[in-house]
């Protein structure tokens, strides 16, 4: 898929766990997974928001778009 | 309403061991066919041709009996739209056109059977129509499921 997340980075941007930012995003660990191995077909706007208000950014600095 | 599912599947598992057992007695008793209708209706009817037809028809139904009997079991483990309910609707669909294929055969010699060979391939067309609507089920409940 050429739409890529970039949730590693920004983890490591703001020196937290994944299994701290799925707790306080409100998504199971397993979904959090998916949607790090780029496996996830789509994301809610809800997701995205909580996901961006958790590690205080931009979409874009989570979503990242490259062609194939 | 999950009382009523469960109930539902409940009969319709029963109903289909009856439709077994029924399928079990008719094969067991066709030879007897003949003599049974010569006592009771008076006329004699052709025996052999009588019992080659269901026997012949058994071994699709049986198949058919057996997937769905799988297909209701994968529906109680809260599996429904899966590969393998595809997989077995295709077979019960197959199955379907088969016995139609042995009543097509039968009408040959007995004109009547025409109709149950269009009922049987009707009803595999309508499968084969759930089964379609399966395969875009398994395909929405995909996105769905990776949906985040």
């Amino acid at each position: 898929m050429p739409i890529r997340v970039n949730i590693d980075m920004m983890l490591a941007k703001r020196k937290m766990s994944a299994g701290e930012l799925s707790q306080r995003v409100g998504i199971t660990p397993a979904n959090l997974s998916v949607l790090k191995n780029n496996k996830a077909k789509a994301i809610r706007f809800s997701t995205l928001e909580a996901l961006c208000r958790v590690l205080d950014c931009q979409p874009a600095d989570i979503l990242e778009y490259t062609k194939e | 309403m999950q009382w009523s599912n469960n109930n539902s599947l409940k009969l319709s598992k029963i109903s289909l061991w009856v439709f077994g057992v029924c399928l079990g007695i008719a094969c067991a008793a066709a030879p007897w066919y003949g003599l049974l209708c010569k006592y009771i209706f008076g006329r004699t009817v052709p025996t052999l041709r009588y019992t080659l037809i269901v026997l012949f028809f058994a071994i699709p139904a049986y198949i058919a009996v057996h997937f769905l009997y799988k297909l209701l079991t994968n529906i109680e483990k809260e599996q429904v739209f899966t590969d393998e309910n595809i997989r077995c609707l295709r077979i019960i669909s197959w199955c379907c056109f088969a016995g139609a294929a042995v009543f097509f055969a039968g009408a040959f010699k007995a004109v009547s059977c025409i109709l149950l060979c269009a009922l049987a391939a009707f009803i595999g067309i309508i499968l084969r129509v759930i089964k379609n609507v399966f395969e875009r089920a398994v395909a929405l409940q995909n996105e769905n499921d990776l949906t985040i």
